[in-house]
């Protein structure tokens, strides 16, 4: 009897250690705590397009001038309107401009800007959205500001899902050929393999004159 | 006492002279040694295993060397604790700068923390760490767009339909889920393009070569099998040789390996995405160079551009780079 009794002061201490050091937490309350802490990029991507760069269109070059020295020299192009991220032979730009609309297709309405006879010298990219163009023209995202590159990547895709959902799809409505329209859109251009007949352009912003 | 140290004379006088001797020898090595080298830079590599970090490292290593930094290559073997007592020894061995491929986006940071605590700048490349406070600089592929212009190309090549599986690499390095994402955020737009099976093979061949090999007998009609890096590709495609369907199912891979690149120039492997880790080593390695030389401003994240490699442009490539 007294042998047994000795053991329960130790015992009552390990049960009030282990009880210290260990604790039950119901799954959808952890799950919750961390969504809580986890970046959004739907979010980012909204707040980015109305506060930031809806409020920055006028940092867009003209669109002939770009032209005119992308057709002559890229590289000063690159070097008084572009933004390159990173180590990059790839260069992003902001442009805007009005000209009228020769012809569409699936993929893109195609613009030209001096005269309707003439090739035409622009696509506004009128189906599926890709890449980081409008987030890396717009020289308003850094990404120092991102810990963890996932998180700066899947911002672009919130962005392209925002062109896709709400820019093209009112244009596409009211748009036809011989439309004169304005627009400011992201284009970007390889330096070793410009394609610029016609500049692939995703729009930003749409207008039909 | 006396008796003791005419006993034990012999010693005595041994010691004596390897004390002096001693002393001259670090006269005469000194001044030598200042003269040949800036410091030490080390360079800490996930795996050796795979040649493209075999590369990374080296070049990494010359180019320290060149700029005049003696320079030493240590080997994590893709685990985290052994890179933890690599970058022990290197605090305590005073090493100038480090030159950094992590093994864990999250279980290095630690790491470099301690380097930085020690006051020894960490430049990372390749791939990253989850946070903006520790590293100098981190170097990096920009592995989403490659994987977004992987998919395109993904899409085209079988004409937005057909099934397939995806080999992942390591589910704690962020370049898996970046490549991951890019591709799905182009191909999950297909409905008619369905993914099968989503299996992690470590980005290792030979784990590749079983994953695929049992993917193989649950899907044995995919048409495609897209792969996180070129090692994976590689077993990948080893598997579909031995079940004789390399005729039939397309591979796709990511990096710009010397096999897979001859590969795709042979017409077998259809894909790959060109990553220039010479380019990343070299910068890490000179900027590294210039924070000692006193530089401080540096970007965090660098991204440096990949590109997409093609049987149709795979003459302007070589391994690892361009021609």
């Amino acid at each position: 009897m007294k042998r047994r009794y000795k053991y329960i002061p130790g015992l009552l201490i390990l049960g009030l250690l282990l009880s210290r050091s260990c604790y039950f937490e119901r799954l959808d309350k952890a799950k919750e705590q961390v969504q809580a802490g986890s970046f959004d990029p739907a979010v980012y991507a909204r707040d980015f397009w109305d506060k930031k760069l809806m409020k920055n269109l006028d940092r867009a070059v003209d669109v002939q001038a770009l032209l005119e020295l992308l057709h002559t020299d890229i590289s000063q192009a690159r070097e008084q309107y572009g933004r390159t991220l990173g180590i990059s032979d790839v260069c992003c730009f902001l442009l805007s401009g009005q000209g009228e609309v020769v012809s569409m297709t699936e993929d893109g309405v195609f613009v030209s800007i001096e005269s309707p006879e003439s090739d035409p010298d622009i696509m506004i990219a009128t189906s599926l959205i890709f890449g980081n163009a409008v987030r890396d023209a717009s020289g308003l995202v850094d990404p120092d500001e991102f810990p963890n590159s996932r998180d700066f990547n899947s911002i672009s895709e919130q962005i392209n899902k925002i062109v896709t959902t709400h820019v093209i799809p009112p244009f596409l409505k009211k748009v036809e050929k011989a439309t004169t329209i304005r627009f400011v859109g992201a284009a970007q251009v390889s330096q070793d393999e410009p394609e610029i007949h016609p500049l692939y352009v995703i729009p930003i912003l749409l207008e039909i004159e | 006492m006396s008796k003791v140290m005419f006993r034990h004379w012999k010693a005595i006088a041994l010691a004596c002279f390897l004390l002096i001797w001693g002393c001259r020898q670090r006269e005469d090595v000194a001044p030598d040694k200042e003269v040949q080298s800036h410091g030490k830079i080390a360079v800490v590599i996930s795996t050796l295993n795979n040649p493209w970090f075999v590369v990374l490292g080296e070049t990494a290593a010359e180019r320290a060397r060149q700029l005049g930094y003696e320079a030493t290559i240590f080997d994590s073997q893709n685990d985290t604790a052994k890179e933890t007592s690599h970058f022990e020894n290197i605090i305590a061995a005073g090493y100038d700068a480090i030159l950094f491929n992590p093994t864990d986006a999250e279980g290095s940071i630690a790491n470099v923390k301690k380097a930085k605590d020690a006051g020894i700048p960490t430049f990372c490349m390749d791939r990253e760490i989850n946070s903006a406070e520790v590293a100098v600089a981190q170097i990096l592929s920009d592995n989403y767009t490659g994987c977004v212009k992987l998919g395109q190309y993904f899409v085209k090549k079988l004409n937005r339909k057909g099934t397939y599986v995806e080999l992942l690499g390591l589910v704690g390095d962020n370049n898996t889920w970046n490549r991951s994402k890019g591709f799905h955020s182009v191909v999950d737009n297909y409905k008619d393009l369905k993914m099968v099976a989503q299996q992690s093979a470590d980005f290792d061949r030979n784990r590749a070569l079983d994953v695929m090999e049992s993917l193989l007998q649950a899907h044995p009609d995919i048409d495609a099998v897209f792969c996180g890096n070129d090692a994976m590709a590689m077993g990948a495609y080893q598997a579909l040789i031995a079940a004789d369907k390399d005729d039939d199912v397309m591979v796709f891979g990511y990096d710009g390996a010397r096999d897979v690149v001859d590969s795709i120039r042979e017409g077998k492997i259809v894909a790959t995405v060109m990553q220039f880790p010479k380019l990343m080593a070299k910068t890490a390695a000179e900027w590294a160079d210039q924070y000692l030389r006193g530089e401080r401003s540096f970007p965090q994240k660098v991204p440096v551009a990949v590109e997409l490699v093609t049987r149709e442009n795979v003459d302007k490539y070589t391994a690892y780079g361009k021609r």
